[in-house]
């Protein structure tokens, strides 16, 4: 069964890594360019993803102005919906025919997933996971810390869906316990709780966070959250997807054959991809996960990078 | 008040009890009610029940599981006599979320894909009712486990075409396997052709339901059951399915040749078609009945329109629930002596006919007006103006004494809470919660201050509003149409002058299905209520009818927690655009504060 | 004899731990309040001991604020179980060696008992480590660095096995020196021999365990444990517990002289674990509970519980796959063979007027079979079923308080 293992990188490692194929995205976001602007290292190919409906957003344009003009790259965003899924496994294929290196016993990617939606860096990692390489493979993600203002205005939330390739079996439905990472959005996990009804529920809570306040920030904006629906808050850094997907682990890992895990990643990116990686290591995990579509704000990197390898193995780890 | 015991359970009402539902749970809480007798029958049943009138618990109590637990003469009998034995399936986002996401699959594809997966839930709910039977029905230690065993390698044989596995636990772990295998299988077929997924679990593939048939017979040939005996299908939240999902599963209700009776529960309005997979649509009455779930059993209620009896036993039910094994089991406390009277809807505690008198004069129209001078200093003064008019006066009054930031006590006692918490749970027992924990470390049960109640409520009630804007589909138009449906009302009661006719509830008498989508999906949420006479879908009204908000709302709305008399919506849509009234929320906010 | 004793190993108190509350201020941890938790947790399982052991890792760095916090923690916990302070008894780990220190003193000439010394100044300074030593006959920083307190009922002997350690040796394995256990001999010789129940403890390994979470080859044993066992088992000492890697295991050593030595890997108590190499083992809590002597054999007779916290969940009976059973007992031993009859001829005694055994009734009549390990158990129990045909349901599964045997 394969196995997708994570462990946090410098961004040593990363400028000094020689990739196949590297992933951006153009947003609406500062910080979408903030790490491909720095980002000195080697590329074979360049693929960037871009949202479809912000084609006429000034911010954007001038993301996409510097991929395809002034950056290195002279890539053109394809232009994707928020759930896209089969193009985005259609871009893969062909991005790595074209990227595979005859002779090198490794396929190396890198993923800015900065201003990503989750449904598209889940469906590359879904795609890393089930595609045969016919070699070894990881997958190095980069997150930019952003500035957020805090609590987003109401929004509605998009359809409820599961991210690709983080199905559960539906085995082990006699229990569901949620673990939802929360962030800024404060209705969200309120909503899903309703039409999820776990039986346990617990919370996972950036600490640090992004910016000194940001614990405080989550916790008084989700306070409601917190004290009629959740069992138990835990803390990990946002600094360090390892850490996150360890304690996560930690907490889903008693249940684990006796119950179904439902993650919900309301909160930073890193603990989304944290609890992605889980949903598609153990079949109990599923992540759900509706979307508030963008804040529409031009967020800025505060410079932080967070990294990360996600490397393919054949196997459990594990011999328990 | 003090503790009986240390070791156990302090506040009854912490979130970790909030849902009550574990097969250990739930059973203890239960109460049978006739809607409950009735779902067990061989009838096909859709069972519709907005969020927080308890469906899932009742179809859960449905299962053999739950229903073998319940300490309840006729659950005994119904266990005893082997006649009806349910299968809890839920049907969880969790996994039907993934069935939304799979949209590179063709039609077909994807109602296989949807088919096998709703066998693999089915099996594995299966398992659960299977250890129930053979608990319930062996005759000794012996007989159970080789029982057992050998359903186990039996039924391993018919879904895998495999022996060797001689639990249930064993079963479970396999067909847990197997589903993930065919889910990986699944997604490797998107980027390897030579991926054949239909190859993994050819049993789940056979039928809708067949799997489980399969087992249900092995089961019988080694458990003895009566021949009429009814199988039930419980099939929880199908509202999350799409219109295509849910005619595959009418077109098993069609047939009861299948063996196995259908309990499917749903949002009200949520049952999206009648269509079948042939092309004969259901026929209610004969293929099924609908059930329409209203927890607070109005037909139960002794006298017709007092629908605070009904409220006030739940809330009672419920709050002597959760004491019971708690550390204040034997403390004395009871919900009245937490909550006090309230104040606008106590009719224990009388207002001066004087006074009432002022404040019709100031606040009612002349029509009013003079028949309470008629009126005054007689019996009929209390029962034609007091009893209608004393919590809208109390209320309006209030508001407009109301000074600089002092306290208000308007949204506070007994009935307000009871009322407020409109007969949903969750509600209810998160209001005890908070309430609970402003006595801080060691207060728990004191009187709670009608301030500290009245700033709960209100807190809890613009939360209820706030959030309705996130709920997907069309949480933004729920929130905007209720928001103007509250504010009209709040409009007629505090600056309009009043009748004993006192306008809070709604008549739809619009041509728009936009708007009947609205108040359709409203309902389904639990915010706004249909009055009905009697908890039937015959009286569910469509496109018609008299409707409420959900008392929740009352606080936020400053309005009383009543039914009071209803107005066409067609009036209050119009209200919004004659008074330019900005639907945004931001403006509303301004507009209430 | 009717003693409990609970054991919390390898705290790592400061940066290496999980919660805040064991952590010093402006730390971040995964939890808050891991104190409170576990008062809840020894109040809802009603659990109490008599002694508590600390084998070691007790701080993450050595530095001094942390002992004082460790200091203050322990107590806290000890108050939980209702165990007196001055039965609070420990021996200090790798982490526990001030490494600061030594590299401070690094290039100055000083002795190697000099720079031991050094080692230990924070651990000794003060709080309860600090007054339970000067209780204790020995010292951890002078040779043989053994410590042994004698109680009444029981003697405690602690062994510092991390004295030769430093920054520059890999691995941290722990060690014990020829020279050192000639001195230990003499030391234990001088204790006197009784009937007490007498327990050892220790940090590091002294066996070689295999590591089904982690990949890489382990090398955490620590040098001439065979001979340190050796001189433990010749003083008969019952019990020995120790940590280290952070892995729960229980196993029962017979040496050369025939005594049987039952020792306990505890799990770490605090300490916050990367999941890369422990597989959600989770943090562990052990009590031991010591019955009695077999009156033949004269082995001590008890069972070791075992709890797991999980962040989230809180804490739990321990789960088999991650360690040890929520339950193992332990003192009892016969060659397998002989144990195989005298079941066989049980059995077959209970089978001639019943139709299934229930384990736990089993146990009550024929209490002989009590405390044997759950491995010896099951093993004799499936060679046992093969010949008379037993059914042995779930056998693996279950633990053996719900075992029951059937006739085949």
């Amino acid at each position: 069964m394969t196995y997708l293992d994570v462990k946090d990188l410098s961004l040593d490692d990363v400028c000094s890594s020689r990739y196949n194929l590297a992933i951006f995205s153009c947003g609406y976001e500062e910080r979408s360019i903030f790490f491909p602007g720095l980002f000195d290292g080697v590329c074979k190919k360049v693929l960037v993803l871009g949202f479809a409906d912000s084609t006429t957003n000034n911010d954007y344009q001038l993301n996409s102005h510097f991929y395809a003009h002034v950056s290195r790259y002279k890539a053109t965003p394809i232009n994707l919906e928020y759930v896209d899924s089969d193009r985005i496994f259609g871009h893969l294929l062909d991005a790595v025919a074209e990227a595979s290196d005859d002779g090198l016993d490794e396929f190396r990617i890198l993923v800015d997933y900065s201003s990503m939606p989750r449904f598209w860096y889940s469906e590359i990692l879904n795609f890393v996971k089930n595609f045969d390489f016919g070699i070894s493979v990881f997958c190095d993600f980069v997150y930019s810390v952003g500035e957020h203002h805090g609590v987003s205005a109401p929004k509605q939330l998009s359809d409820p869906i599961v991210l690709p390739g983080c199905a559960a079996v539906s085995t082990y439905n006699k229990e569901t316990i949620g673990i939802f990472s929360l962030g800024f959005n404060e209705g969200g996990p309120i909503c899903l709780h309703h039409k999820i009804e776990p039986d346990r529920t617990f919370s996972l809570v950036a600490r640090p966070g992004a910016l000194e306040d940001y614990t405080d920030k989550a916790m008084q904006c989700n306070k409601f959250f917190l004290e009629n629906f959740s069992s138990r808050t835990i803390y990990a850094p946002i600094h360090s997807v390892d850490q996150s997907y360890s304690i996560l682990r930690e907490m889903f890992y008693p249940y684990l054959g006796n119950a179904g895990v439902v993650m919900v990643p309301f909160g930073p990116k890193p603990h989304a991809l944290a609890s992605i990686l889980a949903a598609m290591n153990y079949p109990e995990i599923s992540c759900l996960y509706s979307s508030m579509g963008g804040s529409g704000g031009a967020v800025k990197p505060t410079t932080e990078l967070v990294i990360c390898r996600v490397t393919k193995l054949e196997k459990y780890p594990y011999l328990s | 008040m003090s503790i009986s015991s240390m070791t156990k359970i302090v506040n009854p009402f912490e979130n970790d009890n909030a849902r009550n539902s574990t097969v250990e749970d739930l059973p203890r809480q239960f109460v049978w009610t006739k809607t409950f007798g009735r779902l067990i029958s061989q009838k096909n049943h859709i069972i519709l029940g907005a969020r927080g009138s308890g469906k899932t618990a009742i179809v859960k109590m449905l299962s053999h599981e739950y229903l073998s637990r319940l300490d309840h003469p006729n659950a005994k009998e119904v266990i005893k006599s082997r006649r009806f034995v349910g299968v809890y399936v839920p049907m969880r986002l969790s996994w039907v979320g993934e069935l939304k996401s799979s949209t590179w699959l063709t039609r077909e594809a994807q109602e296989l894909h949807f088919k096998w997966r709703l066998n693999a839930s089915c099996c594995a709910s299966y398992l659960n009712t299977l250890r129930s039977c053979i608990d319930s029905y062996s005759k000794d230690v012996p007989d159970r486990i080789l029982l057992e065993r050998s359903l186990s390698e039996k039924i391993s044989r018919a879904w895998f075409e495999e022996g060797g596995i001689n639990s249930l636990r064993e079963l479970r772990d396999k067909l847990s396997e197997v589903e993930y295998s065919k889910l990986m299988a699944e997604q490797r077929a998107r980027v390897d052709s030579s991926v054949n997924p239909a190859s993994v679990g050819m049993a789940f593939e056979l039928g809708l339901f067949d799997p489980l048939k399969r087992a249900i017979e092995i089961t019988k040939q080694h458990i003895s059951f009566p021949a009429d005996a009814s199988w039930a299908v419980c099939l929880d939240e199908a509202e999350y399915l799409s219109e295509f999902h849910q005619v595959i599963l009418n077109s098993h209700l069609r047939t009861y040749a299948d063996g196995l009776v259908f309990k499917i529960t749903t949002m009200p309005y949520k049952h999206y078609t009648l269509e079948t997979n042939t092309n004969v649509p259901l026929n209610r009455k004969d293929d099924f009945s609908y059930i329409y779930l209203d927890n607070l059993d109005v037909s139960a209620r002794k006298s017709k329109g007092n629908e605070f009896e009904a409220l006030e036993k739940f809330c009672e039910d419920l709050f002597s629930k959760r004491l019971r094994n708690s550390a204040w089991e034997d403390s004395g406390v009871t919900l009245r002596s937490l909550l006090g009277s309230s104040y606008l809807l106590s009719s224990e505690e009388k207002v001066d006919q004087t006074k009432l008198l002022s404040l019709v004069n100031k606040h009612c129209n002349d029509k009013t007006v003079r028949r309470a001078a008629e009126l005054i200093s007689t019996q009929k003064f209390d029962d034609e103006i007091g009893r209608k008019l004393k919590g809208a006066l109390l209320l309006r009054e209030l508001r407009h004494i109301h000074r600089g930031n002092s306290n208000s006590i308007a949204f506070s006692g007994y009935e307000m809470v009871i009322r407020c918490s409109d007969g949903n749970p969750r509600r209810f027992i998160s209001l005890l919660n908070a309430f609970y924990n402003t006595g801080g470390e060691m207060g728990g049960f004191k009187p709670i201050s009608p301030a500290i109640q009245d700033k709960i409520l209100r807190s809890y009630s613009y939360d209820e509003y706030k959030r309705m804007v996130y709920e997907p589909n069309q949480g933004q138009r729920v929130h905007d149409v209720l928001s103007l449906i509250g504010k009209y009302f709040h409009y007629c009661l505090h600056n309009q002058k009043l009748s004993t006719d006192l306008t809070l509830s709604f008549r739809f008498n619009v041509e728009d299905d936009g708007i009947w989508s609205v108040i359709s999906d409203a309902i389904g949420l639990g915010l706004v209520r249909p009055i009905v006479e009697r908890s039937s879908f015959d009286t569910l009204p469509v496109k018609s009818g008299v409707f409420r908000l959900s008392y929740i709302l009352s606080p936020h709305f400053n309005l009383l927690p009543r039914r009071g008399s209803d107005v066409a919506l067609s009036s209050i849509l119009t209200f919004g655009a004659d008074r330019g009234i900005d639907r945004h929320i931001a403006t509303q906010q301004m507009e209430l504060l | 004899m009717n003693v409990s004793v609970a054991v919390i190993s390898d705290l790592h108190i400061g940066s290496g731990a999980k919660s805040k509350d064991f952590s010093l201020a402006g730390t971040d941890a995964a939890i808050d309040d891991y104190l409170t938790e576990f008062r809840k947790f020894v109040a809802t399982e009603d659990i109490t001991a008599d002694y508590l052991l600390v084998p070691g890792d007790i701080t993450n760095s050595a530095c001094k604020p942390e002992f004082e916090l460790a200091s203050e923690r322990i107590s806290q916990i000890a108050t939980c179980l209702q165990v007196p302070e001055s039965k609070i008894l420990f021996c200090p780990g790798n982490h526990d060696v001030d490494w600061a220190t030594i590299k401070a003193l690094g290039g100055l000439n000083h002795t190697e008992s000099q720079i031991i010394k050094s080692k230990y100044f924070n651990f000794l300074d003060g709080g309860v480590f600090n007054r339970n030593l000067a209780m204790a006959k020995g010292r951890f920083d002078e040779s043989p660095y053994l410590v042994a307190w004698e109680f009444d009922d029981v003697l405690v002997c602690g062994l510092n096995t991390s004295v030769f350690d430093g920054p520059d040796k890999k691995p941290h394995c722990g060690e014990v020196r020829p020279d050192q256990l000639i001195e230990i001999d003499r030391f234990l010789a001088g204790l006197g021999r009784s009937d007490k129940l007498k327990l050892f403890i220790f940090h590091h390994h002294p066996l070689q365990y295999l590591d089904v979470t982690f990949t890489a080859p382990d090398f955490s044993i620590m040098s001439n444990a065979a001979g340190l066992l050796d001189v433990i088992s010749k003083y008969q000492f019952d019990f020995i517990v120790h940590g280290h890697k952070h892995i729960p295991r229980f196993k029962m050593e017979i040496k050369d002289d025939g005594h049987p030595l039952n020792i306990l890997c505890a799990g770490s108590f605090s300490a916050s674990l990367d999941h890369k190499y422990f597989e959600a083992v989770g943090n562990n809590f052990h009590l031991i509970d010591f019955h009695d002597r077999c009156p033949d054999s004269k082995y001590v007779r008890g069972s070791v519980r075992t709890w797991t916290h999980f962040s989230g969940r809180g804490w739990t009976p321990s789960l088999r796959r991650a360690g040890v059973e929520r339950q193992q007992n332990f003192g009892a031993f016969l060659p397998r063979p002989q144990l195989v009859s005298r079941l066989k001829m049980t059995l077959e005694q209970e089978f001639s007027q019943a139709q299934f055994i229930l384990w736990p009734s089993f146990v009550e009549k024929h209490p002989e079979f009590r405390y044997f390990t759950n491995e010896t158990l099951r093993a004799s129990l499936k060679e046992v079923s093969e010949v008379m045909n037993l059914v042995l349901h779930e056998i693996d599964a279950l633990s053996l308080e719900q075992l029951v045997i059937l006739k085949g």
